[in-house]
């Protein structure tokens, strides 16, 4: 079986060597971007089956990143994103431009194994 | 252990100083990383050069009063401190960003990156020391 691509944008490489990894053990595709122009690059040329994005990152915040798939690219792929405690007006936002679903900072990435395995599910 | 800077954080984060001063346990992070201690090495490693690319960054925004580029250091290194539960330093950040992005108070935040650096040593120790234990276990 083809595994499913997944977008992973997140500059903080503590996490994202770790949710790499699990992503990875649990069967997906990881193309991991450390910012928003990497994360430009990859969908110029490619559509994940799903994006797991932090919302703050440098040059292309997560919700440009939204913006970007829905508006300009007109993709309906699943949007998972990542927010620190506290920051529930973005996660609002987020929703608001099309996000999918949020997870807070720190991740659990037995959880977002999960979530990302429902969203894929719900499509 | 419990060193004034720890008090002064107890009374600052309103987090009791046993929580505060908490020896490392790195056993949980192991578990997310499937027993693979080579990864966790990894983590360890890239958790040091974030506390140390924090410290640089405050040493050049701390004294420019850059507040959003000194918010922005401490945003990116508090995901990884709270994720390796070192709950000292996690705390001090916290407060760095609060004061960032309220304040602005330059003696505060003087205070609490001095605090950072102080207690950096004794953080990376414990981890060190935690690292040690499982790598012979």
């Amino acid at each position: 079986m083809e595994k499913k691509k997944l977008l992973l944008a997140e500059d903080d490489q503590l996490l994202a060597s770790l949710l790499t990894f699990r992503l990875q053990k649990g069967g997906y595709e990881v193309q991991l971007s450390a910012n928003g122009k990497q994360v430009k690059e990859y969908l110029a040329e490619h559509t994940p089956d799903i994006i797991v994005s932090d919302i703050m990152m440098p040059y292309f915040s997560g919700m440009e990143l939204i913006a970007f798939v829905r508006k300009e690219l007109k993709l309906q792929v699943p949007i998972i994103i990542i927010s620190s405690a506290g920051n529930e007006e973005n996660v609002l936002n987020a929703f608001e431009l099309g996000a999918n679903d949020f997870i807070s900072k720190p991740v659990s990435p037995s959880e977002l194994l999960v979530r990302v395995a429902r969203e894929l599910n719900k499509n | 252990m419990k060193t004034k800077i720890l008090l002064d954080l107890q009374r600052l984060s309103g987090i009791d100083s046993d929580t505060l001063s908490a020896t490392i346990d790195l056993e949980p992070i192991l578990e997310e990383c499937m027993g693979e201690i080579d990864l966790l090495i990894e983590l360890v490693s890239l958790y040091h050069e974030n506390a140390l690319e924090f410290i640089g960054a405050a040493r050049i925004h701390l004294p420019n009063s850059d507040f959003k580029a000194l918010g922005l250091a401490a945003h990116k290194i508090k995901a990884g401190l709270a994720m390796m539960r070192t709950d000292s330093l996690h705390a001090i950040i916290v407060l760095i960003q609060k004061e960032c992005d309220g304040d602005q108070d330059s003696k505060h935040l003087q205070f609490l990156c001095d605090c950072f650096v102080e207690e950096y040593p004794t953080v990376k120790k414990y981890i060190d020391t935690a690292l040690a234990n499982l790598n012979q276990g």
